[in-house]
């Protein structure tokens, strides 16, 4: 560096002293020095040797080159010529080398700009770091100048409280995540789950950030326990849920579920909780009743249903009922809740809410299962036909109700309840069987018991006013408040349809068990229905004056004739016909019992006052109590299925030979009037009964209401026949006819004395029958029936009598239709009936007697069924007597001797 | 079924109207009051079989209408009866006068021998009209037994039965009451298990031959 700098430096100054020197010598010989330069400048050559030719010694530092050219030049020289190609020379060569280091400077110029700006850099660098250090000096000479050791140490100590203050707020944030698991208690408590689980979330998410802490880790397992304990309770309050339904709560635990992303499975685990509920409630209600007698606690469910005392049975399975009732309520609230656009369902997505209703309605058929499979066992578990007939219906009642809760909880009225219905139609056949077996005993007692007096009642008596009976006036109003209830078993308001309570008996029940909800209407009806004494007295008073009259039995007076039996009979019907309502699956065995109560009654009635003769004058009426007596009273041998009666037995109070109160008519008038009016009770029911019945039993129905009940009016004929028949002294009457001579010669202006005799009986009947009358109001059409059989039984005296006559003129002919026209005549006295019976036989037969021979025979081939053989000689004899030809008389005979034979 | 028994006896109820017999009759058999009860018609029937001296025994209970219209219809229920509760109301002086007619009717009607148990019912209520001084006076002149009781809460309801039906055993014992008597409303039981049979042959002797004839 030093020697280019020299170089430079030598060069400059060369330069400068040639450029003082050679302007003058350029300007001597200006052109040709020029031309020099230019002649060598591009010879490259010419310039290396130039270059060469140099001396080196020119170019040490230490030597002053023009000095030493100085030096060089000879000693007393003084060619100018060589001296001048001398300067030539070395102003070439000056030349070459200016050139050269031309050339060269201008090479390195670009690295000597660079190395410049280098220079310049480091430069200012430098003045920085002069800068910086004269600061530092200063701060230096500051602080040695205003600073101590202790206020360093102060600042060491004031670094490490800012570092503490940082960690007590992280410990405190522990301490706060630490309590939080107590609050989060807390909201588990109070049921704020959606609450507890965000604040577990949170509290989570926090100790993820001071998870280098080891007391957080066992927060983090104890938070992991919290929200296995949310859950725990979630599913707690679930099973809650069932048994009792809350809006506010499940809609806290919904929103907990689905913030948990677990709605799904929690209402899979639904139906798991409802099943359990409602077996362990259950059981736990059936135990409370069983636990009485020594029962093992882990005894099954259907062996505990055996252990409730028979007199709690139905408490216990009101019980039971109520809480089914109670967890099918909580489910339909739980569906309602779901359908409802509410709040937590706004939260739900769509498939959420569509698989939550599904799940739900699933889950109805299958609850409704849990319950069944919960009550059949009970059902089954005890005999119950040791009940009560009231006790007993509350038991149907109970479950034909949770049939309808079923069918609305549902939402259907086609749900399997055979679970439910085959048990209690199997009790209700035992039930049935030995109610009626008890019933027909009972009636069998009755009959034997019974005097066939008259029951005093009212005239506006009617069997709907019993008791028994007034199911069927509420029926309509039940009907109407079960419609009511079918929409509200589970509203929010409604109580246990299960429950009976007074209050509310009739909202309660289909059927008024407590018979005093309007005990005081019922009390006024039956005050109403029963004669009272006063009414009485007057009776008997007015029938005393008037003792030869025969007082009819007037509807709008007198109360209709029954009996303590019959009225037994009609309980006995009414409470059946509950029985039918509640028994629907059995209700036509009901129905053929029922029959069969009345079939009795009538068998009974005919056994006791019917004549023997029915057959020939009532094959119909033969044929059905043949039938009855077949199919229901108890014989040699005992029907293994089926009932036996036994045949009944009439009180031995009961005088049925004594003339003087004609044989027991008021005894047998009662008896026949009582059961054609329970007969015609059978009216009331009719349309009932269609109702009940099933379609393919109406058959039977009809047959009954068409064939047997009919038929009770026509047992009267049988009844009273027996009276009429035996009612007057027919052969005292006879016995006088047959002291008649009919052989007369003159016509006779006077009947007979057997007429009066006859009229003499008829009017003793007729006193007889007014004495009856006072006890009984007769029927106008019993009393004409009466009237009628005993002039038909006169008629037949009148045929016998005349019948009995062998010979007869035309005189004794007339004298005949003198006795009967009076007898006729006197007859309207006793009875207005046309025609009168037996009246046209009679005469008939009288006339007979005036016809020929041929029209004789005509006569006898049509006329021969209503009267006897002997009857017939008779006419043949009296007649042909007339003709006197024996040959006529016997051809005749033979005539009706073939007749009869025909016949 | 269990209606096995070793003696069916028949008891009658009797006394004026509205001194609670079917009341009495309803709690014994159903053991609760008959709040809704209305005059009986004519004769109501009920039966229970109870425990007596180690025994069981039916009774068959004939409740008749107190009123006096229905004296006709009841008057043949006295017959063959074995026992007689005869119930007066203390409440009611009337009802208490009226037990000597009713107990002449019992005594006339039914069997010499019938056992009767005097009643004084309503003892649930305040106003008494007949002291129990005087009612056990008029039990021990009529050779009675005696008791007061109430069918509204059951006092003394099922002992009145049961005292009854325990005399008519014990007279049994003693012979004094031969069962089978015609008349004695008492009967054995059946045997066999089924009862039907012999509740109802007892009659069989004094039926009339024309009630069996068959209608063919």
């Amino acid at each position: 560096m030093d020697k280019i700098r020299s170089l430079i430096h030598t060069h400059q100054q060369r330069s400068i002293d040639s450029i003082e020197d050679e302007p003058i010598l350029l300007d001597e010989k200006n052109i040709s020095t020029k031309k020099d330069w230019e002649d060598h400048k591009d010879d490259p050559e010419e310039r290396e040797q130039v270059m060469k030719g140099i001396d080196k010694i020119l170019f040490t530092g230490d030597i002053d080159p023009s000095f030493k050219l100085l030096q060089e030049l000879p000693e007393n020289e003084t060619d100018l010529i060589a001296l001048e190609e001398k300067r030539r020379q070395m102003r070439l060569q000056h030349y070459f080398v200016g050139r050269k280091l031309t050339d060269e400077l201008l090479n390195k110029k670009e690295e000597f700009n660079t190395e410049l700006d280098r220079v310049i850099e480091l430069e200012q660098d430098l003045q920085k770091t002069f800068a910086v250090t004269v600061d530092i000096r200063f701060s230096v000479k500051q602080a040695k100048l205003g600073l101590t050791d202790g206020a360093i140490t102060l600042l060491g100590y004031y670094s490490q409280r800012q570092r503490l203050i940082a960690l007590l707020n992280t410990l405190k944030t522990i301490k706060i995540l630490h309590k939080t698991d107590e609050r989060l208690r807390e909201l588990i408590d109070k049921e704020d789950f959606p609450g507890a689980i965000q604040l577990c979330r949170d509290c989570q998410h926090a100790a993820v950030t001071y998870r280098q802490y080891t007391c957080i880790q066992d927060l983090n397992s104890k938070l992991k326990d919290t929200a296995v304990l949310i859950e725990e309770k979630l599913d707690e309050v679930l099973s809650v849920m069932c048994i009792n339904f809350d809006h506010d709560r499940y809609s806290k635990i919904t929103t907990a579920y689905l913030l948990l992303g677990k709605l799904q499975s929690a209402m899979d685990q639904l139906h798991m909780h409802f099943t359990s509920a409602i077996h362990s409630r259950t059981y736990e209600t059936v135990y409370r009743y069983a636990s009485n007698t020594s029962v093992d606690q882990k005894i099954q469910y259907e062996d505990l249903c055996r252990f409730v005392p028979p007199e709690l049975y139905i408490e216990c399975l009101s019980n039971v009922l109520t809480t089914l009732w109670g967890i099918m309520t909580s489910y339909q609230k739980m569906l309602s809740y779901h359908y409802s656009n509410n709040s937590c369902d706004e939260k739900l997505s769509q498939f959420d809410k569509n698989y939550v209703q599904q799940k739900l309605q699933l889950g109805l058929a299958r609850i409704w299962q849990d319950v069944q499979n919960k009550v059949n066992p009970y059902l089954t578990s005890q005999d119950l036909s040791q009940f009560q007939f009231d006790d007993f219906i509350k038991v149907l009642d109970l479950v034909n109700r949770l049939i309808q809760v079923g069918q609305e909880f549902c939402g259907t009225p086609n749900i399997p309840c055979d679970l439910l219905r085959e048990p209690l139609r199997a009790q209700s056949v035992q039930y049935f069987r030995r109610y009626h077996t008890s019933r027909t005993e009972e009636l069998y007692m009755f009959l034997n018991m019974e005097l066939w007096e008259l029951l005093p009642v009212k005239p506006t008596f009617t069997t709907l006013q019993l008791n028994e009976f007034r199911f069927m006036a509420t029926k309509n109003n039940a009907k109407k408040k079960l419609n009511e209830i079918d929409k509200s078993y589970f509203s929010e308001k409604t109580s246990s349809p299960f429950i009976f309570s007074d209050e509310n008996v009739m909202e309660e029940s289909f059927f008024d068990f407590q018979e005093d909800s309007d005990s005081d209407v019922n009390e006024e009806l039956k005050k109403d229905f029963v004669e009272d004494g006063t009414n009485e007295n007057d009776k008997g008073n007015k029938r005393k004056k008037m003792t030869s009259k025969v007082t009819f039995h007037n509807s709008s007076r007198d109360g209709p004739i029954l009996t303590n039996t019959t009225l037994n009979v009609l309980r006995y019907i009414g409470k059946y016909m509950l029985m039918m309502d509640s028994l629907k699956p059995i209700a036509f065995d009901v129905l053929l019992s029922m029959s069969q109560l009345f079939e009795y009654y009538m068998y009974a009635v005919y056994m006791f006052f019917g004549s023997t003769n029915v057959e020939s004058s009532n094959p119909r009426l033969a044929q059905l109590l043949l039938k009855i007596q077949s199919s229901i009273i108890l014989g040699d041998e005992p029907r293994p299925s089926g009932i036996n009666i036994p045949p009944p037995q009439v009180s031995d109070l009961i005088n049925l030979h004594d003339a003087q109160n004609l044989f027991g008519l008021k005894e047998r008038l009662i008896a026949t009037e009582s059961l054609v009016f329970l007969a015609s009770q059978f009216d009331l029911w009719k349309e009932y009964l269609d109702n009940q019945i099933p379609g393919d039993k109406l058959n039977f129905l009809n047959q009954f209401y068409n064939q047997t009940l009919p038929l009770s009016k026509e047992l009267r004929e049988a009844v009273y026949s027996g009276v009429a028949a035996k009612a007057m002294s027919y052969g005292a009457v006879l016995q006088l006819m047959g002291n008649v001579k009919w052989e007369i010669k003159e016509l006779m202006s006077e009947p007979n004395s057997y007429v009066y005799v006859m009229l003499q009986e008829m009017e003793a009947m007729q006193q007889k029958i007014s004495v009856v009358s006072t006890f009984v109001p007769i029927p106008v059409e019993v009393y004409q029936m009466i009237w009628s059989l005993s002039i038909n039984e006169l008629c037949q005296v009148f045929l016998e009598g005349f019948g009995s006559a062998r010979k007869c003129t035309h005189e004794g002919r007339a004298w005949m239709q003198l006795d009967f026209q009076q007898f006729i005549v006197q007859v309207d006295k006793f009875i207005t009936i046309k025609p009168i019976p037996g009246k046209d036989v009679v005469e008939n037969f009288i006339k007979a007697y005036y016809l020929t021979e041929a029209d004789l025979e005509q006569w006898l081939r049509e006329n021969y069924m209503s009267y006897t053989s002997k009857q017939l000689n008779s006419v043949i004899n009296c007649t042909t007597g007339q003709f006197s030809k024996m040959m006529q008389r016997s051809r005749l005979s033979g005539i009706v001797d073939e007749l009869m034979r025909k016949s | 079924m269990s209606e096995h028994y070793d003696f069916l006896f028949k008891f009658l109820i009797i006394g004026s109207a509205g001194v609670g017999k079917s009341c009495i009759l309803h709690h014994f058999i159903e053991n609760k009051f008959k709040s809704d009860s209305s005059h009986t018609i004519g004769v109501e029937f009920g039966s229970k079989i109870v425990q007596v001296r180690g025994k069981r025994a039916k009774l068959q209970i004939w409740d008749t209408a107190g009123q006096e219209r229905f004296r006709s219809v009841t008057r043949s229920y006295y017959r063959g009866a074995a026992g007689a509760l005869l119930v007066y109301d203390i409440t009611s002086r009337d009802s208490f006068n009226a037990l000597t007619d009713w107990l002449t009717d019992a005594r006339t009607l039914a069997s010499p021998n019938i056992v009767i148990i005097l009643v004084g019912n309503k003892k649930d209520l305040e106003d008494r009209e007949v002291t129990f001084m005087e009612a056990s006076k008029f039990a021990q002149e009529n050779d009675l037994i005696f008791l007061e009781g109430s069918a509204l809460t059951g006092e003394h309801i099922e002992d009145t039965f049961l005292q009854c039906a325990s005399s008519i055993l014990s007279k049994i014992e003693s012979s004094e009451l031969d069962p089978d008597k015609m008349g004695s409303g008492i009967q054995y039981g059946a045997e066999s298990a089924s009862s039907r049979g012999t509740s109802i042959q007892r009659r069989n002797n004094t039926s009339r031959s024309d009630t069996n004839c068959p209608c063919s």
